[in-house]
């Protein structure tokens, strides 16, 4: 088990190696220049020197490679062109702000997407169970920019009970979660249905209906736990598209979180910026997915380890 | 027949945007100034938008763009997808190992951030955006590929393929590769509705086919400020999306149950 840890922690910091290069290399070939982007195209050439000479924007693409490998060990992540603010301050301001949004869409995500997963297998190839299917895969279809105006317009400018946008509490949350839960529901409401299924047809369950268990209690109790497994691995390795959906949610929303931080930096070409927030998000990602992977093998010793292969 | 809605829809989709010049009765480019902000009516089904051009029309000519690049990102990614998946798979060892490695690398970016970098760092247009959609894409039909041509490889007929002195190219493209398509088409299908999104979401941040072209996405951003007094510009190319998407889900989904017997 030790070794196992192990070898997941280094190839966890190889990935980040190679993922800080990769974001470095895609940056680097980002066309327009920084000096030319602060001050505009129609400056002196001498001050876009100078400008390009205090960014260090003039050095090869190896030395600022080092560079910024450098201040990452050092737990620092640069400063933005724009503000001069160091972006680990505005990243450390901004990450608890996506991650509340995040675990708000994930419980939403996980219980409705369980309930309706559980309905829906139990009552297998009956009509229930084709509309649950088609309701979720509708949540996957819908782009969320637009399902998130829609819940705007309706629940902010008609209804006028939840705030358009803005960053806050319970109350703002509750708009944009609505929005990241609807495309994660249906990835659980399957995965949920088919363990369901699978373990339904297990001899365990027969035993437990022979012994005159309420179908009640066979559902909540022993149905349930068995589910929980795969259940909590899907819902954590989604983490990674709640970092999707949380750049275009967070934009609309005007939330204020690592999505629309990095949206912004994208549009103006704030290299530091974007470069943190695809760090930041990447680590979260990668990290996530290797913790997911060692208690995986922690919670069910049926597991030996665990691939998925889609 | 229920079963065969998503089908009917999709043809119905294509077909009115292929034919979309023949259909139209306006320009989807002609500014109207006479007749800006319009509500559906006989004349303009869906409406008009701020410069007084037809949204019927603009959804149809957008159509044909977004269908074209999700269904091109699709096949590039399903031809990449295989050419790795199948390589990996059959000659597994290290080959398997270093291709894997590359497939874990890219899918640990999330995706959107690694699609918006892609169409930021190359020049606007459809190209662009079909490569920054397969750039993600290939990844999973890579993964799922090279996981059945694993099991494939062990089977006694490819073995007995091998003792007959069949090549390796002959072994993959003649006895391996069939064995693959009937779930590459799976999740082809499952795949488009997802591309169909991609797009959308790129040109929703302007980072798609750049206008005056209309597309999807760009007109949803492009009429946002209109959502409150005018909502037809913003709900009508919202319903195509999702209409498109939800079929080509649904149809990943039939695919799945006729072509992969449990």
């Amino acid at each position: 088990m030790a070794i196992f840890i192990i070898k997941k922690f280094i190839i966890f910091l190889i990935l980040l190696l190679g993922i800080s290069f990769f974001a470095f290399l895609l940056l680097y070939a980002l066309p327009g220049n920084p000096a030319t982007s602060l001050i505009g195209q129609h400056s002196l050439p001498d001050d876009l020197i100078r400008i390009n000479k205090a960014l260090g924007a003039d050095k090869s693409f190896i030395s600022q490679y080092m560079g910024y490998l450098k201040l990452l060990l050092h737990g620092e992540l640069g400063r933005s062109y724009y503000t001069n603010r160091a972006v680990r301050d505005d990243i450390l301001q901004k990450f608890p702000n996506t991650l509340t949004l995040a675990l708000w869409a994930i419980c939403l995500a996980g219980t409705t997407g369980t309930i309706l997963g559980l309905i829906a297998g139990i009552h297998k190839d009956t009509i229930v169970d084709k509309i649950i299917n088609i309701v979720s895969l509708t949540g996957l279809s819908v782009p969320v920019f637009w399902s998130g105006l829609l819940l705007m317009l309706f629940f902010s400018f008609k209804l006028r009970i939840l705030p358009p946008s803005g960053t806050g509490g319970i109350h703002f949350i509750v708009l944009p979660a609505l929005t990241l839960t609807l495309p994660a529901m249906a990835g659980i409401v399957r995965i949920t249905r088919a363990s369901v299924l699978e373990i339904m047809g297990m001899p365990f369950m027969t035993v437990l209906t022979a012994k005159g268990l309420s179908r009640f209690r066979i559902y909540m109790l022993h149905l349930l736990k068995n589910v929980m497994i795969p259940l909590i691995t899907i819902i954590a390795l989604d983490f990674g598209s709640y970092l999707n959906g949380a750049v275009l949610t967070e934009t609309i929303f005007g939330w204020d979180g690592i999505g629309r931080y990095a949206m912004e930096g994208i549009l103006k070409r704030d290299y530091p910026v974007v470069l943190a927030c695809v760090l930041v998000g990447t680590v979260v990602f990668v990290a996530v997915n290797t913790i997911v992977d060692i208690l995986y093998k922690l919670i069910d010793p049926r597991i030996r380890i665990y691939k998925d292969n889609v | 027949m229920f079963k065969y809605l998503p089908v009917i829809t999709i043809s119905i989709i294509i077909l009115l945007t292929t034919l979309a010049p023949i259909i139209i009765q306006h320009d989807p480019l002609a500014v109207d100034l006479d007749s800006i902000k319009e509500p559906p009516s006989l004349k303009h089904p869906f409406g008009t938008d701020s410069k007084g051009r037809d949204i019927l029309s603009r959804i149809l000519y957008g159509g044909r763009i977004s269908l074209a690049v999700a269904l091109f990102a699709g096949v590039v990614s399903l031809s990449i997808g295989f050419t790795v998946g199948l390589i990996a798979g059959y000659y597994a060892g290290w080959v398997d190992a270093l291709l894997m490695a590359l497939v874990d690398f890219l899918l640990s970016f999330p995706s959107l951030l690694l699609a918006i970098g892609i169409s930021i760092v190359l020049p606007a247009g459809v190209f662009t955006v079909i490569f920054a959609i397969s750039a993600v894409g290939w990844l999973s039909f890579a993964r799922l590929i090279r996981g059945h041509v694993l099991s494939i490889r062990e089977m006694a007929y490819v073995e007995s393929a091998k003792a007959l002195g069949c090549s390796d190219l002959r072994i993959l493209l003649k006895h391996v590769l069939p064995q693959c398509i009937p779930i590459g088409i799976v999740l082809f299908g499952l795949k488009l509705g997802g591309f169909i999104l991609t797009e959308a979401a790129l040109s929703f941040l302007g980072l798609g086919t750049p206008p005056p072209t209309p597309s999807w996405g760009a007109m949803i951003s492009e009429n946002r400020a209109y959502i409150l007094s005018e909502p037809w510009m913003v709900i009508f190319p919202g319903i195509l999306i999702a209409i498109t998407a939800l079929s080509f889900n649904l149809l990943g989904d039939f695919l799945q149950k006729k072509l992969t017997p449990r």
